[in-house]
């Protein structure tokens, strides 16, 4: 209680109340796989929006923080690694593009950590799309595409900071790392056709103990400094900018004292990012624009195992295999495109990318190098003013593994009154084996896997539709209703199997086909001061057993499994006190999956659940001066922790078993933001 | 409205800012705990199995000379059993497997004799007829119990653990008849035609008497069978595989000298058991029940996959020699976790129980 206490004195410091309307500008301007700047309404894309007024209403440190209660999207956390992944409408991270400004982040194994590795209070907005984008966007657009769009140009001179405490669950405490300490600032500055800015923002997570004892915690602690900085230059035909974004991460995960030997066995995960990138885009005439990215990314992880001698009082470095190592990845990036109108009704975009991804470290044969070369050409088809349709091809060649040859894509949208909107697309999605499928090794005494580079891309047939109806638009009400299905056929997954050369070799193989189908309803409503949104989805996933006729004779079990989502976003705002307050709810349905198990020796097909969950966050914002802003709020409100699942523990390697950590319970935290622009 | 104030917002909201900032900046000060350690509590042992999970040696404990013996786990193929029946047993603490031929003149026997037959063993490969009992039954033994009738001695091919699955010129073929009160053994590479013979005889000090196909030689391993109580290796032993049981090979694995007469009873902190209070009259608890199998500790003392990776603190071992005494075992570390120790130099610690 004397943690929350502390917390709690400084919301008392700031103790002036003034009134001032925050008016929430609502951007409904998107870019993700546009030829130009597009309105929500008119793109050909369905796509999702969060704003930066959405992430300082939720108080949200990191992107997770954000995410974590849209329709669709899953975490799963590798408690051991302190890292967390994504999951998109069903599909694993692996099939999910993350973009910053439309440039893909370079990962180094299968999980998204780039998503938790991006500075919260530099992004403008963040765009998700569902289903594929693979014409536009290459390799692992295949679930979808979470592009993060950051803050680039301001007419003048602002600064911003911003200083929030937090506890993790019940553990808090200002002064030994214990809970959630974060603080940015940032300045941005334009004048004429110049524009810079830069920022800065440390997050200390002080980690969470869970049912450990002792040093040991079940939420590695983690310290990340963020900084980044741009500079541009344009005026009214073309503008060009550069942009660097460097991250600074370590994971602690300290062993609890061995009281046989009075020894711990502690480890660092220690991760270093740099990403530039040089944008441009040039518009010689009202009917030609041309766009360009290029991006130098370079990411080092290193891991560092020490045993510490509480006898002695000495460190010294674990000799153990893998205990210590320093992994290397690199990507540069090329991205062109060209915008040609032909005339009003057909627009072209042809396009050329180049990538180049080189990595070395533990558990990659050698220091290999991928070229990735791709063309590809859409247009925008009006023939007639309610209709858009979009083609796409993409080809690829790749230095390494053969790259499906072309990848086509069509999308529609119908208009079928200035209200009422029909979008149809049918796609491929692709992902490319990664560096570590095609050049993984590792032997030791229970292990002999090898990579394989000759590896084909995993690949997808996707459907999806949607209609959204702006059924109310009358003064300040508006309501709108959107419906959405999709249908994706995965195949030439890419699995561990027996190397057919030499079986006593694992490898990863093109074995598994997946599906995933499903629903979304979604309503917004905004009436005055008043801004809801309930949705609710139905994602299905395919059960493997359901077409293997060795197990369906015993157990017919059905093609997909089901889990749903409810999510309501409820934010009223007091304008004549300046002040918000929001709640942010999540339902997440049992989890089911087919899975098979020994049960008293005989294999059976057997249903394992994880347990549906809700998670709620109430917040507040109060500006208490023309500069400040005090939030303040309780996060997990229904303190989940962890989730029961009854995978059955069949005592084989690498069992899955047990209960899934998901969070840490409650938290409660407290913000402020600072806020000045030169007039 | 604000007009005349403003001045002094910007400074109560810097003020308030930095007061905030500053109060979060200095808190990651690690002050670490500083436990009470107590005296040493008796013998502790640092076994030398070389290092790695795949550690390159066998390391035999005889708790009564508090002495550890380190052999070279993949230093012998065949053992040759010294006791009153005629048996050959493969090196368990290697990934050595079998199959027996239909013939049984070994100079019949070549290349085109591997049709049909996999020796590939461990990652899901292999079944359980390519090694012996993993429990140490001698009366068990992959290869059949060697016949006064040599025409009913069979020829088998071997692989041992450095030659490879694909590459059946690295197999051996061997044969294995009586030689009075010994044995002969008759072996060679598979493809090669001229083969060689040694012969072994019985030496009852010993459980077994060693041979090493790749030396072409007896060679010495195990210490006599009255001067050990368990090995620590790593080796083979079996595992659940979807509906079948499977050879696998387990890291850490503890062997007791289930010949010699070593036997050893699990005691756990659920069934009352306290290592450092445990006694002698602790001995006839009826919850204490020895096991003179092979694979009595076996892997159950460490958890390497799943959930909480390490040594399990809940239990300790008591061990009883082939001359009666009763030893208390507990395993410290073995660098499985994060219990402070090196992979494949595993620590432990015992104490004869008076």
């Amino acid at each position: 209680m004397k943690q929350l206490t502390a917390l709690f004195i400084c919301g008392l410091l700031c103790h002036e109340s003034m009134a001032q309307d925050t008016t929430v500008q609502l951007r409904d301007v998107v870019v993700t796989g546009q030829y130009q700047q597009q309105s929500v309404k008119n793109s050909v894309y369905k796509v999702r929006t969060i704003s930066s007024e959405r992430i300082q209403l939720r108080g949200a440190t990191d992107v997770l923080g954000v995410l974590n209660n849209e329709l669709g999207i899953r975490f799963s956390n590798d408690a051991t690694l302190g890292e967390t992944d994504v999951e998109l409408m069903g599909m694993s991270g692996q099939s999910v593009k993350v973009l910053l400004d439309g440039v893909p982040l370079v990962d180094r194994g299968s999980t998204k950590q780039s998503l938790s590795q991006i500075d919260v209070n530099t992004i403008e907005r963040i765009e998700i799309v569902e289903g594929p984008m693979s014409v536009i966007y290459g390799t692992d657009a295949l679930a979808g595409v979470i592009n993060i769009i950051t803050k680039k140009r301001t007419e003048h001179l602002t600064v911003t900071a911003r200083a929030q405490e937090e506890t993790v669950g019940r553990e808090y405490r200002p002064l030994d790392g214990k809970g959630l300490h974060s603080e940015h600032l940032g300045l941005q500055w334009g004048n004429g056709k110049w524009f810079a800015g830069g920022g800065f923002t440390r997050t200390d997570f002080g980690g969470w103990q869970g049912q450990f004892t002792g040093r040991k915690k079940e939420w590695h602690p983690k310290n990340q400094y963020l900084a980044n900085g741009i500079i541009g230059y344009g005026g009214h035909q073309w503008e060009a900018w550069y942009r660097l974004d460097y991250l600074d991460e370590s994971i602690k995960s300290l062993g609890d004292i061995n009281t046989g030997n009075y020894r711990s066995t502690d480890q660092y995960y220690n991760t270093n990012r740099y990403t530039h990138q040089l944008q441009g885009s040039w518009k010689p005439t009202e009917r030609l624009s041309f766009n360009g990215a290029l991006s130098y990314q370079d990411y080092t992880r290193k891991t560092k195992t020490n045993i510490k001698d509480f006898r002695t009082n000495t460190e010294t470095r674990s000799q153990d295999d893998g205990a210590q190592d320093l992994s290397k990845f690199n990507m540069l990036f090329f991205r062109g495109t060209v915008q040609y109108k032909l005339s009003d009704a057909v627009m072209l975009q042809p396009g050329i990318e180049i990538k180049r991804d080189g990595s070395s470290g533990q558990r990659i044969e050698g220091s290999p190098v991928i070229n990735d070369y791709a063309v590809f050409v859409s247009s925008e088809l009006k023939p007639v003013s309610w209709l858009n349709i979009r083609p796409g091809l993409r080809f690829i060649h790749n230095s390494v593994y053969s790259a499906p040859p072309v990848i086509p894509s069509i999308n529609t949208k119908w208009a079928f009154n200035k209200d009422m909107d029909l979008r149809v697309s049918y796609a491929r999605g692709f992902r490319a084996p990664a560096l570590r499928e095609l050049y993984f090794y590792f032997f030791d005494a229970s292990h002999s896997i090898k990579g394989n580079p000759a590896l084909k891309a995993e690949y997808s047939h996707s459907v999806n539709g949607s209609f959204t109806w702006q059924a109310l638009r009358r003064g300040e009400l508006r309501y709108t209703v959107a419906l959405s299905g999709f249908y994706n056929d995965f195949d030439n997954l890419i699995d561990i199997g027996y190397s057919a050369a030499d079986p006593t070799i694992s490898t990863y193989i093109n074995v598994n086909k997946f599906r995933t189908t499903g629903g979304m309803l979604e309503h917004t409503l905004s009436w005055k001061a008043l801004e809801a949104g309930v949705g609710l989805v139905w994602v299905g996933r395919y059960n493997r057993f359901s077409d293997d006729t060795a197990y369906n004779k015993t157990t017919a079990t059905p093609a997909f499994v089901w889990t749903p989502e409810v999510n309501a976003n409820i934010s009223y705002r007091f304008r004549r006190l300046g002040a918000t307050l929001n709640v942010f709810y999540k339902y997440t349905g049992e989890r089911p999956t087919y899975e098979l198990a020994a049960i008293n020796n005989v294999e059976v097909v057997h249903l394992a659940k994880t347990a549906a969950f809700h998670y709620a966050d109430v917040t507040a914002s109060k500006r208490i001066t023309p500069y400040l802003t005090l939030n303040a709020g309780v996060k997990n409100l229904f303190d989940v922790d962890r989730l029961k699942n009854t995978a059955a523990d069949a005592g084989q390697a690498h069992s899955t078993g047990g209960p899934v950590l998901m969070w840490y319970g409650r938290s409660y935290f407290l913000g402020l933001n600072f806020r000045w622009a030169k007039k | 409205m604000y007009k005349n104030t403003k001045p002094a917002y910007i400074r109560q909201s810097v003020l308030a800012f930095f007061l905030a900032a500053a109060f979060s900046a200095c808190s990651n000060d690690d002050n670490d705990i500083v436990p009470v350690i107590p005296p040493s509590d008796g013998a502790e042992l640092k076994l030398d199995g070389g290092g790695g999970a795949g550690a390159p040696n066998a390391v035999y404990v005889d708790f009564s000379a508090d002495k550890p013996t380190a052999v070279p786990r993949t230093s012998w193929d065949l053992g040759f059993y010294n006791g009153n029946d005629f048996r050959v047993v493969l090196n368990y603490t290697s990934s050595i497997s079998i199959a027996a031929l239909a013939k049984t003149d070994i100079t019949q026997v070549d290349l085109d004799d591997t049709t049909g037959i996999s020796l590939a063993i461990g990652q899901g490969q292999g079944t359980l007829s390519m090694i012996d009992d993993i429990t140490g039954d001698i009366s068990k033994t992959a290869i059949a119990a060697v016949s006064a009738t040599d025409a009913d001695n069979k020829v088998y091919l071997v692989k041992p653990e450095t030659a490879s699955a694909t590459d059946h010129t690295s197999w051996y073929k061997i044969k294995i008849s009586r030689n009075g009160s010994g044995y002969k053994l008759q072996y060679a590479k598979l493809a090669e035609t001229s083969i060689r013979t040694a012969d072994m005889s019985k030496d009852e000090n010993f459980n077994f008497s060693f041979f090493s196909l790749n030396g072409g030689k007896a060679v010495a391993a195990e210490p006599k069978k009255a001067e050990w109580d368990i090995q620590w290796s790593y080796g083979v032993y079996s595992t659940a595989f979807g509906p079948e049981v499977i050879p696998y090979l387990f890291s850490d694995f503890v062997y007791s000298n289930t010949l010699g007469g070593v036997q050893a009873a699990e005691a756990t902190t659920a069934d009352g058991f306290n290592y450092d209070t445990f006694k002698a009259t602790d001995l006839s608890n009826t919850r204490l029940v020895f096991s003179g199998a092979r694979d009595a500790i076996g892997s159950k003392w460490r958890v390497t996959s799943g959930g909480t990776l390490g040594i399990k603190t809940d239990r300790f071992y008591v061990i009883k020699d082939g001359a009666g005494n009763h030893y208390k075992l507990k395993f410290i570390s073995a660098g499985i976790g994060q219990d402070g120790g090196q992979r494949g130099y595993p620590e432990i610690a015992y104490k004869l129980i008076k």
